[in-house]
């Protein structure tokens, strides 16, 4: 994709409106820059706010206050449908849910942000069939999501995240639902990815998967507490036995 | 990307079938209801139109009598007042296209074994062309078979059946009240009238014959009506008047005498016929439109609830990349396909009940292009009208809430 991706937020923040209830604040005055390339990893416990600004990240949200620039644009300027080609090109998403379309095939699953691209039918089959051999699931095309494992679904689903080659895979949880031999996969297949030039973000809450970033950005009580860089090579040492 | 997407429709809609069928009968059964309400419609629409054409365009009927008499209204033509010369004189008038006396009366026709009863019409030769009866064989009257009281007879198509059966009756001889009469021609068939009586069951003969030879006449010349062809260009209303005028002058009235005739429009109770079809089959359409919007709310009702159910789905697709629009041609594509699969399954119940009632309760019925034209109509336009909201608010939502939704 072309747009390279630096992404950066200001004073961000993010208040859910309960229906009768005064505003609950979720994220208050995050302040945080990502370059291209990036291996992040955002920990902190539940109601920390790490999910919230993954969405808002993602533009799958709009926050209450702040700014947010991606290659230097303010997001706040943009409109619905803007904002759908950025989730459609320049991000891709990878859910604890896996949030695969059930009644799809894996192919069509794979194919279908090609086909919100506006691609032919021709290069969606194409394409998505080269992703799966990629995620290791060839030869499954035809298959349905509920036919497959939960770890060969985060593989769909990941495949699907890299249709039309976004600068950015957001991850949220995306070993949540998966045991620690599977996590350690869909982790290799992250790593690999980075390592040919994919930025990625990841919420988790487990500190071996935290471990594969190369930077570890922690929230707790909707606020930025701790900004540092991982050693890759513990992490390396760490998943190789 | 259009194929991908009636394909995906088609696979939504096909995961919950029973669903959609139940969905869908509601827009069968309307369709049907209204494809089968315009068929009848137009049916009797079409029937009474060519009643009417029937009749002959601008007729008017004159009769002898007053209308009322002393406060007393007796029927038409008791007090004989017209005479040939009266027809003879709205001939010349300018309104007037053709005249044609009558005298007429219902007595036995018969031939060989068989015996008719029948109405038997003494007139000139202009009968034909001022009710328009048309001689499908033989020839019709001429003015020398006026002139010379000539025994001959044109049949309607009725009395040749039931006198002659299949064989033509032309150049046979059939007894009217006794005399011989020569048959020379048969009228071509007009079916019957709004009332269901048949009127192709009558005779013509010269007028001369039937007032001096079948049914005499207490009154020496008159008439008993006399049947008026209104010129194209006047029209009915021009040519009453005219004849108004002149049948006073010529019956000497005085300007606060009433009239000693009076005129009738023959086609304005079929045009009263028509009318009423019109307003029944208007009504009829309110009713089947009402079914229909019965079945679009059904519509509306199911989308919603489909829309309530994907939500996640919805959130999925707006997290890799789907716009608004894309949301709500998606789910507009759904309500459309379930209405325009019942639109064509409707259309084919309403064009076989239509099929039926002209089949089996000989109902008039006109099925046309236009029948088509319209079930794709209401069709789309109930999928688009009742689809519309529950599409649009799949597309309002914000794709973070719709992809919490468990």
């Amino acid at each position: 994709m072309a747009a390279s991706g630096s992404l950066r937020v200001e004073a961000l923040s993010k208040n859910y409106l309960p229906p009768g209830c005064p505003p609950v604040p979720v994220l208050h005055g995050v302040s945080l820059a990502f370059a291209p390339g990036d291996y992040v990893a955002v920990m902190g416990p539940s109601g920390s706010g790490k999910s919230t600004f993954l969405a808002l990240l993602g533009c799958l949200d709009t926050p209450s206050g702040g700014h947010y620039w991606i290659d230097g644009d303010d997001v706040a300027g943009l409109d619905s449908d803007a904002l759908s080609a950025l989730r459609n090109r320049v991000f891709g998403f990878v859910f604890q849910g896996f949030h695969l379309l059930p009644r799809a095939t894996l192919l069509d699953n794979v194919a279908l942000p090609m086909l919100y691209a506006g691609r032919s039918r021709r290069e969606r089959h194409a394409r998505a069939a080269e992703l799966l051999a990629q995620v290791g699931l060839a030869g499954l095309e035809r298959r349905y999501p509920t036919q497959l494992s939960g770890g060969q679904q985060q593989r769909v689903a990941i495949a699907r995240a890299l249709a039309n080659r976004p600068a950015w895979l957001l991850a949220d949880e995306p070993t949540g639902n998966l045991d620690s031999h599977t996590s350690g996969e869909i982790m290799a297949i992250f790593d690999r990815l980075n390592a040919e030039g994919l930025a990625i973000v990841l919420v988790t809450h487990e500190a071996d998967i935290a471990a594969h970033a190369r930077r570890l950005v922690r929230f707790a009580d909707g606020q930025v507490i701790e900004d540092r860089p991982l050693d890759p090579a513990a992490a390396t040492a760490e998943s190789a036995p | 990307m259009f194929t991908t997407l009636i394909a995906e429709a088609m696979r939504s809609l096909g995961a919950n079938t029973l669903r959609t069928l139940l969905a869908m009968l509601g827009m069968i059964i309307g369709v049907a209801a209204v494809v089968l309400m315009l068929a009848v419609g137009e049916g009797s629409r079409l029937r009474v139109a060519e009643t009417i054409a029937t009749l002959g365009r601008d007729i008017l009927n004159i009769y002898s009598g007053t209308p009322a008499v002393a406060g007393v209204r007796t029927a038409a033509g008791s007090a004989p007042t017209l005479t040939r010369a009266d027809a003879d004189a709205i001939a010349q008038l300018e309104s007037v296209q053709a005249v044609a006396p009558a005298h007429y009366g219902n007595t036995q026709l018969q031939y060989g074994g068989s015996n008719w009863s029948s109405s038997v019409f003494g007139s000139t030769p202009e009968f034909s062309e001022v009710r328009n009866w048309e001689v499908a064989s033989g020839a019709p009257l001429d003015d020398g078979d006026l002139r010379t009281a000539a025994q001959k007879v044109v049949l309607g198509a009725t009395v040749a059946e039931n006198l002659f059966g299949d064989a033509s009756p032309l150049g046979k001889m059939l007894r009217i009240k006794g005399q011989p009469y020569e048959v020379i021609g048969v009228f071509r068939p007009k079916g019957s009238n709004l009332d269901g009586r048949d009127q192709d069951d009558l005779v013509w003969v010269p007028l001369t014959a039937a007032q001096g030879k079948l049914f005499g006449n207490p009154f020496p010349g008159t008439v008993r009506f006399i049947t008026v062809k209104a010129s194209a260009e006047s029209g009915k209303g021009v040519a009453e008047r005219d004849i108004t005028a002149l049948l006073r002058q010529r019956h000497r009235l005085p300007a606060d005498a009433e009239n000693d005739f009076s005129i009738r429009d023959i086609t304005a109770s079929a045009e009263s016929a028509a009318q009423a079809a019109q307003a029944m089959s208007v009504l009829l359409g309110a009713i089947a439109s009402v079914s229909l919007l019965v079945g679009g709310i059904g519509i509306m009702n199911i989308m919603l609830v489909t829309v309530t159910e994907r939500t996640r789905e919805i959130g999925v697709r707006r997290a890799i990349g789907a716009r608004r629009r894309d949301i709500l041609l998606q789910f507009l594509l759904e309500s459309l396909l379930i209405c325009l699969t019942g639109g064509v399954l409707g259309a084919g119940l309403g064009v076989g009940g239509a099929w039926v009632a002209a089949e089996f309760f000989d109902t008039p019925v006109v099925v046309d292009l236009r029948t088509a034209v319209a079930a794709f109509g209401f069709s789309t336009a109930v999928g688009l009208f009742f689809g519309y909201y529950p599409a649009h608010r799949a597309a309002a939502m914000q794709p973070v809430e719709a992809l919490r939704t468990a």
